[in-house]
């Protein structure tokens, strides 16, 4: 009961003559102790289960693009799409699967455009940077990706099989299942993917040209098996391989493009659980992962491949201490290396992270308010690293809950931007500053409206901010300081009714992220917001849902992005429309089966606008993809 | 009632709370010159951002002028790393690395006339009346070009990849070869396009070619970030005797050689992209040295280097291309041979290299 508190609302239908009541109900976030228990005061957004069903076509930059208010920088269709919270680059984001970092180790990023929605069953997006918590790399904030729960002791089946065919011989199929039987459970999900991508586009010149060298085939599939030990442990295995085959269409100021890029990660982990009674537990997690890039361009004869590998583990101990709080202490360990064999490094190069690591969190008032303490010793190869932070929750009334946090945070330079031959940069410092802020959620119901919001004011200040500068050889450097702050809101409204739910949603993001120091002279950026970080970006989403039929529309604007460092050049915002129509239908042969088929229709784009996200990488204008899902449930009582 | 409207009131806060910035950035001013500019600035752009632009300078009204191209173009971009200029006829043949493409334009309206489509051209130069040579990167390839169709009219493969630059001796056009597994200049005929001889330098990866005032060729070779230390090679074109060597420290970057207006005085770049002090600033030396020399000219600062250097063939004057990490609007600051300086101004995006009008 310690976790977050989300309400649940069981309302009247309009024949009956019981007034709507307001239940309150416990239900976690995550699967993630940090985030359940540690992080009450920072701003968490959980993407239920629906969001993640209307988007399983899709990958989690057009998810978090549409659902979320951070920017998403992508280099147009196959090319690569990254992370920006509120004004952070690219590296400064963590992805984590089930608590382990999966950036590539060498480049220090994920590319979002290779990560199905589907393969997960939790996203959350935990806003701000706290490193005491999450360690190395958490600045602009964390995306955790979590697949199913485990759970046992039942008899269960779940099953589904969808395909989706759409314009520009898109065509996606995917399987997912999980299967409970007494202590076992295995779970397993599959997507496919094809693309020609061959959609027409504004030139330059003004001139309609179709897109060329843009083919996509891309294949992910993960399974998990775990075991429950006793009533008290549990080990879960998993593994997950993607790769993706990717022509690298030209820039608009490219007339042709020969480029292709080849991506095979392959994650593989092991979880250990065991609880000795309500007051302890200790866990242990071990994962190792390689990530494989090959590069070419056979217009400049160029061939690159770049392989990196990745070990993680983490044992922590978690304590209840009834009256006075829990405690966690936890030690990850992260180590990443290259081998001599990358022609972009020369010889072997690792970087280890090693740390000790504790988190406090405690209530009163009955869970009104919250608060948590984490304080993290990190070994950057030998060099010690101290970061901590603290943060509050305080719920007064029901309906308004106050949140402040203030976090150390820093990011250790990646493999190749210490090593990269040639340009890597071996006498880089870390990143590191403080991030802060503070806001609150609303939640009331007026009649049959519910109204939500959340609102966020940050500041975030980070010195030695790494900037790749450079002509002929590019070359990482600590350049500034760089403050970002501004305000997030996420507003819903939603009118229930036993007919169904109309939700009006609306996020906005206003980011100030500027450089307020700088170690190159005569430097023009002072006081400029970075390269390609909106000031304002936002999104309206309107659903209207019944029990078989659902409508979705999203309205997404971006504002100006700057391509400079000194905001000489810009692209212009865009605003993109996305439609989502899907019917179910629902075949119920008993209490304990249920078999359903979906029919889904969607358009994006759907006022064919003609931009780029990134300078001079034409964006798909309207385009339509029509899936079909298949759904079989069947379980029995607990056994 | 009052509870539900101070909810309300609450969630309708953030309504009066944003919206301090105004979004739309001034639209930057792209200007024509009144006049003949006398400096023309090739501005490389940001490598991948297609922003490479043309300034020129007008020294005597100490005006500034640019995206020439794109204000002669209807607002479009020229292309991406714009590596060099050259003037052959009534045109400015611009050489758009990354675009893939050579841009001839209008020397009075900077209005295009003509594209020549070529994979990575890195430099131009005419050889005969109606046709000039276009060295490549990443390939072995010369490209002859027919400069009044603007059409490719036949290819010099060299024996080894990234023919960089090229300068005319006595019929013959001498090219460098800037890979690191070659240490050879090539003597090509002219007329027949075919490679005829070729000299050995001191280092590996020649890179620029340069005559002096006695006629006698310079050729700086070497990649340092790739571990080929850099050189420079005195010889003799017509035997292919080396007169003089000199091995650069193997941290020092060399880059950009010109020769002052009397052909007798070598100015270079060394470049520290690592941000250092160290080998950074504007060297010179004479072409009489026995020595490199070992302490800047003019002296590049920490997290600064200078990236394209040119010395007015008229008075003499020193112009240096300041980059600014390629990630802002570059400097040039002009200087006086003394080594004094006059004055900076403002240009495009990663200023390469200087065109002098009066050089043609």
């Amino acid at each position: 009961m310690l976790a977050s508190t989300q309400l649940l609302c069981a309302q009247s239908k309009r024949d009956t003559p019981l007034k709507e009541i307001n239940v309150k109900a416990s239900k976690p976030l995550s699967n993630d102790s940090k985030i359940n228990y540690f992080s009450p005061g920072q701003q968490v957004t959980r993407l239920d289960s629906a969001t993640l069903a209307a988007y399983q076509f899709q990958n989690l930059s057009d998810l978090l693009a549409q659902k979320t208010p951070v920017f998403i920088k992508s280099y147009g269709v196959n090319g690569l799409a990254t992370l920006n919270i509120r004004g952070s680059s690219a590296a400064q984001n963590q992805v984590l699967w089930e608590g382990v970092p999966i950036q590539n180790a060498a480049l220090g990023i994920a590319d979002l455009s290779t990560l199905p929605v589907i393969m997960m069953n939790n996203v959350s997006l935990v806003y701000g940077g706290s490193a005491a918590l999450w360690g190395s790399g958490n600045v602009g904030g964390a995306l955790v990706l979590e697949n199913e729960r485990a759970s046992f002791d039942t008899n269960s089946l779940h099953f589904s099989l969808a395909s989706a065919a759409g314009s520009y011989g898109q065509t996606m199929y995917s399987f997912k299942t999980s299967i409970t039987s007494g202590k076992w459970f295995f779970s397993a999900a599959y997507f496919g993917q094809n693309a020609l991508n061959n959609f027409w586009y504004t030139g330059l010149t003004g001139l309609r040209h179709q897109l060329t060298n843009s083919k996509l085939t891309g294949n992910s599939g993960i399974i998990q098996l775990a075991r429950q030990l006793d009533d008290k442990s549990s080990i879960n295995l998993s593994a997950w391989y993607q790769e993706y085959d990717r022509q690298i269409p030209p820039a608009l100021f490219e007339s042709a493009s020969y480029k292709y890029q080849q991506d095979n990660s392959l994650r593989l982990l092991g979880q250990w659980h065991k609880g000795f009674n309500h007051l302890h537990s200790i866990y242990f997690k071990s994962s190792i992962i390689k990530d494989d890039i090959h590069y070419s361009d056979a217009y400049v004869q160029m061939i690159t491949q770049n392989t990196c590998y990745q070990y993680f583990q983490e044992a922590g101990w978690n304590h209840k201490m009834e009256k006075y709080g829990m405690f966690e202490f936890f030690m990850p360990v992260q180590i990443s290396w290259m081998n001599a064999q990358n022609p972009t490094v020369k010889g072997n190069v690792e970087q280890t992270k090693t740390a000790l690591a504790g988190s406090y969190a405690i209530n009163f008032y009955r869970h009104k308010l919250e608060l948590a303490a984490n304080c993290r010793q990190e070994w950057l190869n030998n060099t010690p690293n101290f970061t901590s932070g603290a943060n509050a929750s305080y719920q007064f009334p029901w309906w308004l809950k106050l949140r402040a946090n203030i976090q150390q945070t820093y990011r250790a330079p990646s493999l190749n931007e210490l090593y990269y031959y040639p340009g890597g940069n071996t006498s880089l410092k870390p990143e590191q500053g403080w991030s802060t802020d503070a806001g609150y959620s609303l939640n009331f119901f007026l009649g049959k409206l519910e109204f939500k919001q959340n609102t966020a004011l940050f500041y975030r200040d980070i010195h030695d901010w790494i900037l790749w500068l450079g002509g002929a050889v590019w070359t990482p450097q600590n350049i500034a300081e760089v403050v970002s702050r501004g305000a997030e809101t996420e507003n819903k409204i939603v009118y229930s009714s036993g007919r169904g739910k109309i939700t009006i949603g609306l996020n906005t993001s206003y980011v100030l992220a500027t450089t307020k120091n700088s170690y190159i002279p005569n430097d023009g950026s002072i006081g400029r917001q970075i390269p390609y970080s909106p000031r304002y970006n936002g999104q309206l989403n309107l659903s209207f849902e019944t029990n078989y039929f659902t409508f979705c529309y999203n309205e997404t604007y971006t504002g100006y992005r700057f391509i400079t460092m000194d905001d000489a050049q810009y692209l212009p915002p865009y605003q993109t429309g996305n439609f989502r129509i899907s019917r179910d239908f629902i075949y119920v042969k008993h209490g304990y089966q249920r078999c359903s088929f979906q029919l889904s229709a969607q358009v994006n784009n759907i006022w064919d606008q003609q931009y780029q996200v990134v300078a001079y990488r034409p964006m798909p204008g309207r385009n339509f993809l029509v899936g079909l899902r298949l759904n079989l449930h069947y379980f029995t009582n607990k056994i | 009632m009052a509870k539900e409207y101070r909810k309300i009131l609450i969630a309708l806060l953030p309504l009066f709370s944003s919206g301090c910035i105004k979004d739309k950035p001034p639209v930057p001013e792209n200007t024509l010159p009144s006049g003949k500019p006398d400096i023309y600035i090739v501005c490389e752009g940001n490598y991948g951002n297609g922003n490479g632009t043309l300034y020129a300078y007008n020294s005597l009204k100490d005006s500034v002028y640019g995206d020439l191209y794109s204000s002669a173009n209807a607002s479009q971009p020229l292309g991406d790393v714009f590596q060099s200029m050259t003037r052959i006829d009534n045109h400015y043949f611009l050489v758009v690395n990354n675009s893939n493409k050579i841009v001839v334009v209008d020397t009075g309206t900077y209005r295009q006339a003509a594209t020549i489509s070529i994979p990575q051209p890195r430099y131009i130069l005419q050889t005969l009346a109606g046709k000039a040579y276009v060295t490549t990167i990443w390939s072995s390839k010369v490209y002859v070009i027919n400069t009044s169709s603007y059409t490719v009219s036949d290819t010099i493969i060299l024996p080894s990849r990234n023919p960089e630059t090229i300068c005319l001796y006595n019929g013959y056009a001498l090219v460098t070869s800037w890979d690191t597994a070659d240490k050879y200049i090539y003597k090509v005929d002219i007329h027949t396009d075919k490679i005829t001889d070729s000299m050995a330098m001191t280092g590996r990866a020649p890179q620029e070619i340069l005559t002096d005032k006695e006629g006698l060729i310079w050729v700086l070779s070497g990649d340092q970030p790739l571990g080929k230390t850099a050189t420079l090679t005195h010889l003799d074109p017509s035997t292919g005797a080396v007169l003089d060597s000199f091995t650069f420290p193997s941290l020092a970057d060399p880059i950009k050689p010109v020769f002052n207006p009397t052909n007798d005085t070598l100015y270079f770049i060394e470049t520290p992209f690592y941000g250092g002090t160290a080998y950074n600033g504007i060297y010179r030396m004479s072409i009489y040295d026995k020595a490199l020399p070992t302490t800047p000219f003019i002296a590049g600062v920490a997290n600064q280097y200078f990236y394209a250097l040119g010395i007015d063939p008229v008075d003499g004057k020193i112009y240096i291309g300041d980059p600014r990490g390629f990630v802002q609007q570059g400097l040039v600051y002009v200087y006086r041979p003394d080594g004094t300086k006059i004055s900076q101004f403002q240009v495009g995006l990663g200023p390469g290299h200087f065109y002098f009008a009066a050089a043609q």
